[in-house]
Order: C-alpha cells, then structure tokens, then sequence
C-alpha cells in the first residue's frame, strides 16, 4: 500500500450561501493520476484551488506530499499547478516566462537553463521560445504553462485541462509526460475534459458533480458500475453518473 | 453593463471633466466669434485672416488626430479573424474610416459652431452659421481622408519592420511627450507662427473663403471657396482607397518576429547562442542580481521592468502628473531660473511614481500569471523587494540627480545638492515601500480601457489616494523641516485655512512637521512587514 500523497478530508469550500465544495475527502496514493471529472460549475477548479493552497477552505483539511494546503512555503516546494487559463505573460517570450518561473522557484539560472532548453525541445517549443508569448497560440500558452509546473521538479502536479487546445502531436506529448511523471512516482491531479486521456491515463477517477464526489474508482470499475455490471465508456459512464439526479449523501463506491 | 460602467470609473471621470472643461470654454469662443461678426458687420473684414489661421490650424490638428487614430488602435479591427472572413477589406477599411470621421465630428463641429453661432449674432444674420458648418465639415472629411490611412499604412510599415516595432514604445513616448509640451507650454503660438506661411497660403488659406462665403462683408474669394470644395470632393474618395490600401497592408501582414537578441539581453533560438549564454541567465537578471540576493527577487524585478518596457500604457498613469511639470520646464527653459520648489517637485514625483509605477498593486499586475506566482517558492519578500527594485533602480538614481541639480541651480551649496540628492534616494524607496504595503491591501484587478483594446491594470482608487496623500505628507514634512523657504511657504499657505480658529505658528508647524516625518520613518519598515504578510497569506477568491 502506497502512502497517500494527496489527502483530504471534508474539504468545503462556500461562498457566502453557496457551496462549491462539500464534504469532499480524497486519498490519493503517491505516484498515482487521479482523473478528476466533472460537468462545467461542479466545483473541479475550486477543489484544485483549494489543494494547492490558492484559496483557503471554508472547514476540512487537506495535505499534499505531506504539507498541509495552509503551510504554502512547505506546499509550494512540493507542487506544480497548470490552471486552465496558463498563466503567462503576454510580453515575455516563451523562454523569458520560463526563466522568470526558474528564478520564482529559486532554480540556480545555470541549471534552469539546461532544464528549460529540455523542455521546451521535448514540447517542440524551441524555434518559438523567442518570441512574444501574446503572439502564441492558446495551445503554445498552454505548453509554456505545462512546462513553467514542471520546471522544479515537483511532487505533485495539478494540472487542469492540460490537454484543450493542444494539437494532436502536443496532446500525445503532454499524455507521454504525464505518463513518465507517474513512472517517477509523481501523483498527478489530472482535471479534464477529454475523457479519452483520463481513461488513458488515470488509475482513478473521481468525479463531482455540484459540489460533491459523486463517483470514485478506476475506470474500469466505473465504466462497469455505470452500466450495472456491461463494460461501456467512460463517456458513456460519466454521462450517467452526472445525469439529473438527487446527490447521494455518500459517494458510490465501485 | 452596470460592472462595466463601474470599471472604468476612473476613465469616466477624467471623461466627465474633460467635457466640462470643453463645455466651459464655449462661452468664450462664442464671445470671439460675437465680436468678429461685429466687425464684420461694420465693414471691418480684419478678422477673416484670424478665422482663416484658426481653421487652418485646425485642418492640421485633425490630420495629425488621423494619423493617430490610424497608427493606434482605432486602425485595427476588433475580432478581426471573424470581421475580415464576414466583410471584405474594403467594407471594413470604409466602415473604420467612417466611424474614425464620426468620432471626431463633435470635438471639430461643436466648438467650430459655438464661434460661428457668435459670428452670426454679432452680424446680425444667421447666414455665417451655413458657411462654419460646411467648412467645418470640408475640414474634417479631407483631414482624415489624408490622416487617416496615413496612420494604417504607417502601422503596417512597424508591423513588417523588426527595428520599428522594436523602438515603437520609445518613438510612442517621444511623440506623446512631444504633443504634451507642446500644447502644455505655451509652445503653440510659437509652432503656429512657424508654420504661418503655409496655413495662411493656399490650399489651407482658402478654408477662410469657404467658412466666410456667407458672411457679409467677410472679403471671401469666390475662388477659393470653389477650390476648397473640388479639392475636399476629391480628396474623399481617393481617401477612401488610400484607406482600403493602407488597411490590407497593415492588416494582412505576417508581422515581424524578433529574431535577434531579446529586450532583457537573453539568448536568443539559436543553438550557438544558447551555448554561448544559458539559457537561465539574462544581462538584466545577472546586473539585478548584483543587487539582490534570492533568485526570487531578481526575477520579479527583472519581469516588472521588462513589462514596463514592452507595454508602456501599464504606467499611463503614472505619468499623467508630468504634465503639471511641462510649464516649469518651459519657464525655466524661458527664463533662465529654477524655482526653488523644484528639488521638491523631484522628489515628490519620484517618490509616487515610483509607487504608481509597479509596487501600488503588485499583486493585481500580475493579472493571469498570479496563481503561477503563489504556488511558486517565491515568498513575500522576494515578491516585495522584487516589485520595489524595479522601480527604484531606475527611477531612485534619476531623482536623486533630479532634486541635486535642481537644489544646486537654485542657490544651494553642493553640499546641500548633494544631500537633496541623498534625501531624493531615500523618499523614492520609501515611497515605493509605502506603496507595496497599500497595494497588497487595496490590490486592483480590473483593467480600465486606455485606447479601444489596450487596457491597463491602474492601482485601486483606495491606493491610490492614500498612497498620494501619504507622499505629499511625506514631502511637505522633509520640506519644512529642511528647507527655510519652503517652511514658510507651508506655513502662509496653511494657517488662513485652519478650521475652528485654530493657529500654527512657524515653530509649531515645524514640531508637526517632525511628527509626521517620525511617523513615516517607522511606517516604512511596518509598510514592508505588512506588505509581505499580505502577499504571503494572499488567497483567491
């Protein structure tokens, strides 16, 4: 049994009388990739937030690689965060963003620099690394985004669509990473859309729906679960897990 | 809509008092314009030449007006991919030049009519009004049928040169400064006279004739009255291609890339250079890095001044108050002298514009790139010394040069210049620690449109009061407390305001004065312990 590198526990997030986040409990084993599903509002981008110590949690507690999400010189160090929205500047070039996050990290700029030129050759961004980041395509800005959570090496990484916008040969790229980052025993949160790549790639999915996890297990067992026992897809089986329906008061259990 | 009112507030306001002090002037133009229609009416066809100046100069104020329009945003399409796919260019380009000429109308047609309306008073017929507004209209539909595509076709010469687009920033200020003294200094009676001959000869000369056409006894020369509406009837349609023209040319470009080295003094693509200098160090990083110890810091610093380089209207509003300068300059420049406010005036400026700049919302500057800042190993610190040294590298040197200079042209012995020159350093690091503080607890995210889609990220108005009234306090105090003049100066113009019969004597203000300085000594450190605490324990929403 590996030891959980992502824990939470009746995380809630509201804002004023909404709730966003309710009761949500996690425990995610190290080394993992946690698919995270969920239609658009349910709470996926909070619960992120929330996690990686960017918005502070109405009442529960959360760890990640053993940090609690309210220690952020502690949590920091340990994690890497994509947010859907990459978070660039639109007057840097690619290479000067990337350097600028180095520098963030506190990385030594002759280390930094080896790791950048990697990088930005493994997501074939080297010819463009020069040039204005406001000129790049959403699935430029998004590679520049994916590779600025990566730089330092984290435990853990967040990654919230990492994969939308991408072309096919970028998509295949960022799935190969995140692939060879759980080879290396680091957990990936994998927040997406794209419901061939979690199935892919996730050894669980949770999924939540208004606010509450809903569903939880491997994709397998999901795709079986939503189909009483018939194998289906993942698609299939996330549109029946979200479809119109009261919220069980616990998660389903597959 | 109504958060989107709300948001540009602050640009509503400055709106709201342009236009009443446009509104304000009208008065007086209608008074000029009573007493030349007087003139006229008494057989005195004197002030047809003065007529004639004004609308010239107008013709050429509004052909430089094109040229902006065109060169800046009002040249580019919004939602270009969708409109150039729907409509074709010419459509577009037409559309644009159209609503360019639209845009101009009131600020030509309303004071134009206000002095004709007197015109027409003070001759007793409203004929003069037809000729004003048919001349006003020539006016503006031949200016900006020359501006206009003038300033495309200039948008896509930058956008297909590497070199122009790199100086664009530097030739934008130039220009900005350069409009700025002129029509704050009392520059432009002497540009007028210079350029006398040309307004007053033909083809500009004949606007007169045409505005004067139905003025009684204005002198007007048929002729030219002919002249001036072929030519405008002319110039409009070959206007209108030359815009089509100029539009295709800036619009369908593939625009320029930088392919040598980059602003900060990186590395550029290349495999050599790359080997040449790593990637993770940059000229700018490694000179900042003399400065600051933690990567963190050097990193903010270097960032804030390379944002600052590449999009100057981010610090639009910091160099609004420059203007209040440009008469100083001008007299001194005029008469020889230095007043003795101006090591004051320095310091003042370089203190809150050293805040405006980048400290007063350091967290709202980061706009989409906030989150990869707070789940980095950065801390507050890195983040506040980061921001502060930004602005004080630059702008702490230059004032302190500044206020020196300024203190020894007016009377001050060089040891005294030179400690003007210390004192200098010191208000700009304070102020910009100050401003770090109030920025971390007022930060603003909201941009405001500056020109059509360029929008800037300006400090929260709560800052950005405070913040002014603290570095006047600040000033005043230093003033008062070391500088004889300037102590008095305070104290003539404070005392007869004091509310409730109270009196301050020179001594009293003095020990005030020493307060407040006392106060802001310890304010500075506390500003820099709150402002990483609140960067440190800064949440979103």
């Amino acid at each position: 049994m590996k030891d959980a590198a992502i824990t939470a526990t009746e995380l809630t997030k509201r804002y004023d009388d909404e709730v966003a986040v309710a009761d949500l409990s996690l425990s995610i084993p190290a080394g993992d990739v946690y698919g995270f599903l969920g239609p658009n509002g349910a709470g996926k981008t909070t619960t992120m937030r929330m996690l990686t110590g960017l918005t502070r949690p109405s009442a529960g507690s959360a760890t990640v690689a053993g940090a609690a999400v309210d220690d952020r010189p502690a949590l920091t160090e340990r994690i890497g965060y994509l947010p859907a929205d990459p978070p660039v500047f639109d007057e840097l070039t690619g290479r000067e963003h990337l350097r600028y996050v180095a520098r963030l990290h506190e990385l030594p700029p002759d280390e930094s620099g080896e790791r950048i030129d990697d990088l930005l050759a493994r997501f074939d961004l080297a010819d463009d690394a020069d040039r204005r980041i406001g000129g790049y395509s959403t699935g430029m800005q998004k590679k520049v985004g994916v590779i600025a959570a990566l730089l330092h090496d984290p435990e853990v990484v967040f990654l919230d669509e990492p994969t939308s916008g991408l072309d096919p040969r970028a998509a295949r790229t960022m799935r190969d990473t995140i692939a060879a980052f759980a080879d290396r025993d680091v957990t990936v949160f994998l927040s997406s859309h794209v419901l061939s790549v979690v199935d892919e790639l996730a050894d669980t999915v949770g999924v939540i729906d208004d606010g509450t996890l809903v569903a939880e297990g491997p994709p397998t067992d999901l795709k079986r679960r939503a189909h009483d026992g018939a194998e289906t897809d993942l698609e299939t089986a996330f549109l029946a897990i979200t479809e119109d329906q009261d919220v069980p008061e616990n998660p389903v259990e597959v | 809509m109504v958060r989107r009112v709300r948001a540009q507030d602050v640009w509503l306001a400055l709106v709201a008092v342009s236009s009443l002090i446009f509104v304000a002037i009208l008065p007086l133009v209608f008074d000029i314009g009573r007493d030349w229609g007087a003139a006229f009416a008494s057989g005195d066809a004197g002030p047809a030449s003065t007529v004639g100046l004004v609308l010239a100069t107008a013709w050429v104020f509004q052909v430089a007006m094109g040229v902006v329009a065109g060169v800046g945003s009002y040249g580019e399409v919004d939602n270009e991919a969708a409109m150039l796919t729907i409509r074709p260019p010419k459509d577009v380009a037409g559309g644009m030049l159209l609503m360019n000429v639209a845009g101009y109308a009131p600020y030509l047609f309303v004071p134009v009519t206000a002095g004709f309306a007197g015109i027409a008073v003070g001759a007793g017929t409203p004929a003069p009004l037809v000729g004003g507004v048919v001349a006003t209209a020539a006016i503006l539909a031949s200016a900006m049928a020359l501006g206009y595509p003038a300033g495309v076709a200039l948008k896509g010469a930058i956008r297909r040169s590497a070199w122009l687009s790199r100086l664009k920033p530097v030739l934008g200020a130039g220009v900005g400064v350069a409009y700025f003294w002129v029509m704050f200094s009392g520059r432009l009676p002497a540009v007028v006279d210079a350029l006398e001959p040309v307004l007053r000869g033909p083809p500009l000369g004949w606007l007169a004739d045409l505005a004067l056409a139905t003025t009684p006894d204005a002198g007007a020369d048929p002729l030219g009255v002919a002249a001036v509406l072929v030519l405008t009837l002319v110039a409009v349609p070959v206007g209108t291609l030359a815009t089509v023209e100029a539009a295709t040319f800036a619009w369908f470009v593939d625009e320029a890339r930088e392919t040598d080295e980059s602003v900060d003094g990186s590395a550029g693509a290349s495999a050599d250079s790359t080997a040449a200098e790593p990637t993770g160090s940059t000229r700018l990083g490694d000179t900042l890095g003399a400065l600051a110890r933690r990567q963190g810091t050097v990193g903010v610093a270097a960032v804030t001044l390379v944002r600052a380089y590449r999009a100057p209207l981010q610090l639009v509003f910091a160099a609004l108050p420059l203007l209040f300068a440009l008469p100083m300059v001008e007299g001194m420049l005029a008469t020889g002298s230095v007043p003795s406010y101006a090591p004051w005036f320095a310091m003042c400026y370089g203190a809150w514009a050293a805040g405006v700049a980048a400290p007063l919302n350091l967290l709202g500057n980061q706009g989409a790139a906030l989150p990869a800042l707070l789940t980095t190993r950065a801390r507050g610190r890195a983040v506040v010394r980061g921001t502060v040294l930004a602005v004080v590298a630059p702008l702490a040197p230059l004032t302190a040069v500044l206020a020196g200079t300024a203190a020894h042209a007016t009377g001050h012995s060089p040891v005294e210049a030179a400690l003007f020159g210390g004192l200098g350093l010191a208000v700009v690091t304070a102020g910009s620690v100050l401003a770090a503080a109030l920025g971390a607890l007022f930060p603003r995210f909201d941009g405001v449109d500056v020109t059509g889609d360029r929008t800037a990220t300006p400090p929260s108005k709560a800052a950005f009061s405070l913040f002014s009234v603290v570095v006047v306090l600040a000033v005043s105090a230093a003033g008062v407390l070391t500088d004889r003049f300037y102590r008095l100066a305070i104290h003539a113009m404070v005392t007869p305001r004091l509310p409730f019969g109270l009196s301050l004597t020179v001594a009293g203000l003095e020990r005030l004065a020493f307060a407040v300085a006392a106060l802001l000594v310890v304010a500075v450190p506390a500003a820099y312990v709150l402002a990483v605490r609140r960067v440190d324990g800064y949440r979103l929403a």
